[in-house]
């Protein structure tokens, strides 16, 4: 598995949280993680043409810059032009019930800071990757069986056609 | 009839014509008698009670046909049949004898007859004399009455009272016992607690642990006895109201996820994106049938992962069925045992009780919750390979937004509170001096005065002014619900005052008792210090205590740099700590001039969006007073409540991490010499 690279966006105001996470996803994970950084939802919305698997944000934004949008924000923009990017929200213990809030707003999942925060970041990513492989897989699937099926009945139709034409119904 | 003249040669005619005529309504009178004798047998024989007539000497000359399939003799036989010989015991023979000669009869009295088979049978009789026109006694008539099926049933009803009294004394005592039991536990806890405190060799430490280890255990017990026992007594009432599945099993989890890492066990849960965000049950009990499920996995695993799966089987109307998986890797159960797991004071075998201890109450109350919630659960287990429990339970889907539970309050440290004046009231000698001593050592300034009656209360309060309240519920001379109305019934300022009440039983009918009395807040005991501490400073926030006037201290003090969380975080990676160190000393001289700005701008947003930002790196630091500090700035500055207090904290805040920067340069110069 770990030939194939999946892209993973960071978005939080804190840098020591960036990069923890960075260290810890690129490290620990059962994949090929590639994880960018960035400190505002601004930036990140700017680099999503590349179409990075997953994009974990914070809620709050605004440490650095007061007038950056927050993370429901961001998540808003990206699930309306990036349907397929999953995002994972982050946010402290205190603001839990903004952040579930999020889930209603197409946020695939949401990680409460703290010790475990990033263990579980890791997990949740796996986990959606092994939904995307197995999606593909299916899809791949699919493929076949319907070239197989396409397959099938154009051989049918050719040899109705056939049986047609020696029974003289062309002439 | 009209007479006639009679004369010499009518008369014989005449007479043979009467005599006809006499014969004739003789013969109908006769046919009328049967007639109504016959009618009169025929409803005898009918009659379900036995029916007798007997001689003086006892013998048996009509009787109806209940007699005969009473007695169980045939009627042939019933002729040669003398009473006396029916009796199992001659003396109620001779005493009812006796009694009918005297009244002449003789109602509803009971005996026992034997039957022709030998079997026993208990009889009313009802019987009385049977005379002559000339008075005198020719025998007894009376009716039987087979009342032993009725003597049965009443057996079987007084067995049936004896033993619910006997299983409700049971339960009672259960949950007296285990109401008596907590006390002296709260007191062991107590105690050990103080003991903490003081200076200590690593034996005897290592004792201490051993004998705290132990009264947890002991409550863990008494806790579940008491579950049982009200469960078994039906007493145990479920609650249903809207709540979120995810955030309950969520925060259990991570509350249990220490346990297993302290094992090196991995705790996994997934939860499926489409379970409903609301549903109307019981949270407490989902969360206690999960609590058991998955200590009882940590608790039999060695090496290896537990993993925790929440999904939704399908929903019906407004019915959603959810399936719930806990599967560890743990000893497993043997085959035979497999069957029983879930009976009480079962384990999987008797070694296990001597390894793991535990009371074999879990699974079993586990399963009766399960019961109670109308779910289904099973086990698949193998030896030496693992268990899987699985659960199923309809919740309905609601609509509304539940709220948050509680959250888990964690061992930090709670701010000082100077010299708060606290009136504790408890009639409990020990609990006395267990709870002013923790409190004296949470904050030494503390001053604390006690009360031992609800009466002492109000006298206390009448000589001396205080700051809040520590009241327990149940006092002599006046309870603390009564002490409670009293003062909120005062009319001067006194009545406001904070008061938090102590209760035994944390059930929510106490629970609410002691709010409606008008109490704050409750705290069960056995007290948890951190808990108490978190309430009492809560309770004082919110009433507006006045920190400044009582002498806090600033708190610098006490509070040192400790690293050891962002040493378990970089999972000791040197170069990632100095990195993160470097970002620390970079960050955070910016942020302490931006919290004094926007404090002087009055710029609340922009100073909860830093006080926010900085919690990361104070924690990293383990500055735990100055996190507390920060998370106060972060909500009043949100809520725009207590800014006046803002500026001595936020000074706090700057003055403390300037001296932890200098702490943090030292150790980064270390990493890069080293």
């Amino acid at each position: 598995m770990k030939d194939k690279q999946f892209r993973v966006f960071l978005v939080d105001d804190d840098t020591k949280h960036l990069i923890m996470l960075k260290n810890h996803l690129e490290k620990r994970s059962d994949y090929n993680l590639k994880v960018n950084i960035f400190s505002n939802g601004e930036n990140c919305l700017e680099k999503m043409q590349e179409k990075p698997h997953v994009v974990i944000l914070d809620y709050y934004l605004d440490g650095i810059k007061t007038d950056a949008a927050n993370g429901l924000e961001i998540l808003k923009k990206i699930r309306q032009q990036y349907p397929d990017t999953y995002v994972i929200m982050m946010s402290g213990q205190d603001d839990l019930k903004v952040a579930i809030a999020t889930i209603d707003n197409g946020a695939y999942d949401y990680i409460i800071k703290g010790e475990s925060a990033y263990v579980r970041a890791q997990m949740i990513i796996d986990h959606i990757i092994e939904n995307i492989n197995t999606n593909e897989w299916r899809k791949n699937v699919r493929l076949r069986e319907n070239a197989l099926v396409t397959g099938f009945i154009l051989l049918g139709l050719l040899l109705i056609s056939i049986a047609l034409y020696d029974m003289g119904m062309f002439g | 009839m009209q007479a006639e003249q009679f004369t010499d040669q009518n008369f014989p005619e005449l007479l043979r014509e009467l005599l006809s005529k006499y014969y004739l309504h003789s013969k109908e009178v006769e046919r009328e008698l049967q007639e109504s004798e016959l009618k009169f047998k025929s409803l005898l024989e009918q009659l379900t009670d036995a029916i007798y007539f007997t001689s003086v000497d006892g013998q048996f000359l009509e009787y109806n046909r209940a007699t005969v399939e009473l007695l169980g003799y045939t009627r042939e036989e019933m002729q040669d049949l003398n009473v006396a010989q029916t009796y199992v015991q001659p003396e109620d023979r001779i005493r009812f004898h006796e009694r009918i000669m005297s009244d002449k009869e003789v109602v509803d009295y009971e005996i026992k007859l034997r039957k022709k088979n030998g079997e026993l049978i208990d009889c009313l009789v009802t019987a009385s004399l049977r005379m002559d026109p000339d008075g005198k006694v020719q025998g007894y008539q009376g009716i039987i009455r087979d009342i032993t099926f009725r003597k049965k049933a009443e057996a079987l009803q007084r067995a049936k009272d004896l033993a619910e009294q006997a299983n409700k004394f049971k339960a009672e005592f259960l949950a007296n016992m285990s109401h008596e039991i907590r006390t002296p536990i709260n007191a062991i806890i107590g105690m050990v607690h103080l003991l903490h405190q003081t200076p200590l060799s690593e034996k005897q430490i290592e004792y201490l642990h051993a004998i705290d280890n132990s009264a947890d255990n002991l409550l863990q017990l008494i806790n579940d006895i008491l579950d049982f026992s009200k469960i078994e007594a039906g007493k145990l009432q479920l609650e249903e109201k809207s709540f979120n599945i995810r955030i309950v099993i969520e925060q259990l989890v991570s509350t249990m996820r220490f346990k297993a890492t302290e094992k090196g066990v991995d705790l996994v849960l997934q939860i499926d994106e489409n379970v409903p965000p609301s549903v109307a049950g019981d949270p407490l009990r989902l969360n206690q049938i999960m609590l058991n499920l998955i200590s009882n996995a940590i608790k039999f695993t060695h090496t290896g992962a537990i993993s925790v799966t929440v999904k939704l089987i399908d929903i019906l109307d407004d019915r959603a069925r959810m399936y719930f998986n806990v599967r560890d890797t743990g000893i497993g159960i043997p085959p035979d045992r497999l069957g029983n797991i879930f009976e009480s004071f079962t384990q999987a075998n008797l070694d296990t009780t001597r390894i793991y201890g535990g009371t074999g109450l879990g699974l079993a109350i586990v399963k009766k919750l399960i019961d109670m919630l109308n779910g289904a659960i099973m086990v698949k287990s193998k030896l030496g390979e693992g268990s899987e429990f699985i659960f199923e339970i309809d919740f309905t889907i609601t609509r509304d937004n539940p709220d948050l539970p509680l959250m888990e309050i964690t061992e930090a440290s709670v701010p000082d509170i100077g010299k708060c004046r606290l009136l504790i009231a408890d009639d409990h000698p020990i609990n006395q001096v267990v709870t002013s001593e923790l409190l004296r050592h949470a904050w030494p300034d503390i001053q604390i005065e006690i009360a031992a009656t609800g009466k002492e209360v109000l006298e206390k309060l009448d000589s001396a002014q205080f700051d809040m309240i520590l009241m327990d519920v149940q006092m002599p001379e006046m309870n603390g619900l009564d002490a409670t109305r009293t003062i909120r019934a005062l009319t001067d300022s006194r009545a406001n005052i904070p008061i938090v009440a102590f209760t035994a039983y944390a059930t929510t009918g106490e629970v609410e008792k002691c709010l409606q009395a008008g109490m704050d807040d409750y705290i069960s005991k056995p007290v948890v210090p951190a808990l108490l501490c978190r309430k009492i400073y809560d309770q004082l926030v919110r009433s507006g205590y006045d920190f400044d006037a009582h002498g806090q201290q600033s708190g610098l003090a006490h509070q040192t740099v400790d690293l050891h969380y962002l040493n378990i975080m970089t999972a000791d990676d040197q170069v990632l700590k100095a990195k993160m160190l470097q970002i620390m000393l970079d960050e955070t001289p910016g942020e302490l001039e931006l919290l004094e700005k926007h404090l002087e701008a009055a710029n609340w947003d922009g100073l909860r969006a830093v006080a926010h930002k900085m919690k990361s790196s104070v924690e990293f630091m383990g500055l735990k007073d100055t996190l507390d500090t920060l998370k106060t700035i972060e909500i009043s500055a949100k809520e725009r409540t207590g800014l006046d207090l803002l500026a001595p904290k936020i000074n706090t805040v700057i003055l403390t991490c300037r001296s932890a920067l200098n702490s943090l340069r030292n150790e980064l110069d270390k990493l890069q010499t080293s």
